[in-house]
């Protein structure tokens, strides 16, 4: 800490204002593990249920997700990948190059903020963990705000003991991580594992074929029936949400930042490892520890959802009983731990992110702040009980940018205007991203909130919204521009 | 010595996988399967610390997927 040297390689090979250079940069191992671990978290426990809650049928489930995660392994291929390792800096850098230092400000905050929600949301689910040990009542389906002095005082524990560690020791965390991964992705497979021996049991179906396996998985466990009040989930819905359920790393372009330190650019097929272990195994094993909850209230039929939710006893997905009774402390161990080890890095950055706002605090201080701002946001279960939406909003949030970025980077020039334009004209902030954003962002939730438009698929055309407004504002900025900032061309026009 | 380690850490992940597949095909029961599974994860975290780096991934620090 005291040894602040400018050489990135000793302050943990950053790079944060320079291109990463050869000697840093990592082969196609480092990011297999990389993207296998951080998407194989806390919050897969929560959305697997989610979609046995939507009412998702199985071949809708399975074959959505095998979909989606494609799209989004493509995602990371073809659109930030090759950027990265042409460009090689971080996000912050690239972006602030395009759009100028303020914009960079904006943006740190919007990310800094969805980063809160989504660790609270971390913090939410080990703290499932922790109810099953000491026997405080768990927040139901329909609470939104704390339940029981036990849950706040159980999220307040962990949330401080994250928040320290996020301060203080988040090398230790990084390395712990790393060292969980294989162990946590063998018990996510294990839950599915546990599970299906339940629904063998309860059913009396016989597992000597693959056709067996699959009457059982559209009979009992995906039986596509929706509880009333969640969102209903087609195909359709399953495919862009696995899709787009990392669209602030991939389309967002986030994942410049890691990216940028691979030394070719099909190593961004490597998120694939992190998509088919976290976001296709963990997803399903966690629907599938929830789906006999489910099957086992009897709750199969439409008629008997009804009931129930009137009746106010629809399970809730709670990862932490879930865990205990399919692996015991096992399990349990793996909730607390997935939730602890992947919370870590979002509190840190989300506090790199504050910090670059509020430059004059340290950055102890400012991850202190944002690790209890996110202990706060955990103990509203509310928000990972809407992780749906709420991942979906937070990729829509970010994705003008990543337009703005692709379009900045391969079209702009082809168009004859200058890419890195802030750069260029000395520019704080620039008018073309600052509108683009702002005015995709107004159009998106206008479709959403009056075109009757869900907001799993909004991201899609809101991309080509972003990208048309960003080539005609620069069009009309860069060329009314260009003759002031040019004397020898203004001389040549007017003459 | 740590090749030793390194083969009981792999020897408690294929046993992490196997436990489970185990309890599936009825050849242990629920609580043993518990108990082992809680043994294991034990056993990996007893010895894998001992030989993996902790220089390991340093990518992985960028963080914030979910």
């Amino acid at each position: 800490m005291s040894d602040a040297t400018s050489d990135p390689a000793a302050t943990g090979g950053e790079y944060e204002r320079q291109p990463v250079p050869e000697r840093a940069r990592l082969g196609f191992r480092s990011f297999i593990g990389m993207y296998a671990g951080e998407h194989t978290a806390g919050t897969e426990l929560m959305i697997g249920p989610l979609f046995v809650l939507a009412g998702v049928s199985a071949f809708d489930v399975v074959a959505g997700l095998l979909i989606g995660n494609v799209l989004a392994v493509l995602s990371w291929l073809l659109l930030t990948a090759p950027i990265a390792t042409r460009v090689r800096l971080t996000l912050y850098y690239h972006l602030e190059r395009i759009a100028g230092r303020h914009t960079v400000i904006l943006y740190n905050l919007a990310n800094g903020i969805a980063f809160c929600f989504l660790a609270g949301a971390m913090i939410t689910v080990s703290a499932t963990a922790l109810g099953v040990w000491f026997g405080f009542e768990l927040p139901t389906l329909s609470d939104i705000a704390p339940n029981s002095v036990g849950w706040v005082l159980s999220v307040l524990a962990i949330g401080l003991v994250i928040t320290l560690v996020a301060a203080w020791g988040y090398r230790f965390v990084s390395w712990f991580a790393n060292l969980a991964a294989p162990w946590m992705v063998l018990v996510f497979i294990g839950f599915g594992v546990v599970s299906l021996k339940w629904f063998v049991d309860a059913t009396g179906t016989t597992l000597d074929s693959p056709g067996a396996l699959w009457t059982l998985a559209e009979t009992a466990i995906w039986t596509g029936v929706q509880v009333p009040g969640q969102p209903a989930f087609t195909i359709w819905h399953v495919i862009f949400f696995a899709w787009f359920a990392n669209m602030a790393m991939h389309v967002g372009m986030s994942d410049l930042s890691v990216l940028r330190f691979a030394r070719k650019s099909w190593y961004g097929v490597a998120s694939a490892a992190g998509m088919y272990v976290g976001h296709f195994v963990a997803w399903l094993a966690a629907s599938m520890m929830f789906a006999f909850q489910m099957y086992d209230a009897g709750l199969t039929s439409e008629a008997a959802m009804v009931a129930a939710a009137d009746a106010g006893t629809i399970p809730a997905p709670l990862p932490g009983p879930l865990a205990d009774q399919a692996l015991g402390v096992a399990g349990l161990l793996c909730v607390i731990i997935a939730g602890w080890t992947t919370a870590n890095p979002t509190i840190y950055r989300a506090g790199l992110a504050f910090q670059a706002i509020m430059p004059q605090l340290s950055r102890f201080r400012v991850t202190i702040g944002t690790g209890l701002l996110t202990t706060m946001v955990a103990m509203f279960p509310g928000v990972a009980m809407q992780m749906l939406g709420f991942v979906a909003l937070y990729g829509l949030l970010l994705m003008p940018i990543g337009a703005i970025i692709v379009i900045d980077y391969w079209l702009l020039p082809r168009l004859g205007l200058k890419s890195f334009y802030a750069e260029y004209a000395g520019r704080r902030l620039t008018l073309p991203v600052l509108v683009t954003w702002l005015v995709t962002l107004g159009i998106c939730l206008a479709l959403v909130q009056f075109a009757g438009i869900e907001i799993f698929f909004v991201a899609l055309p809101g991309w080509f919204i972003a990208a048309v407004l960003y080539i005609g504002l620069s069009i009309m900025t860069q060329k009314r521009s260009a003759p002031a900032r040019d004397p020898v061309r203004r001389k040549e026009g007017t003459s | 010595m740590i090749r030793l380690l390194k083969l009981i850490s792999v020897l408690m992940l294929v046993l992490a996988a196997l436990l489970p597949l185990l309890y599936l095909f009825d050849v242990l029961g629920e609580v043993t399967m518990k108990w082992w599974m809680l043994a294991v994860t034990l056993g990996w975290f007893a010895v894998t610390p001992c030989w993996m780096g902790r220089e390991e991934a340093p990518v992985a620090s960028e963080g914030g997927h979910d």
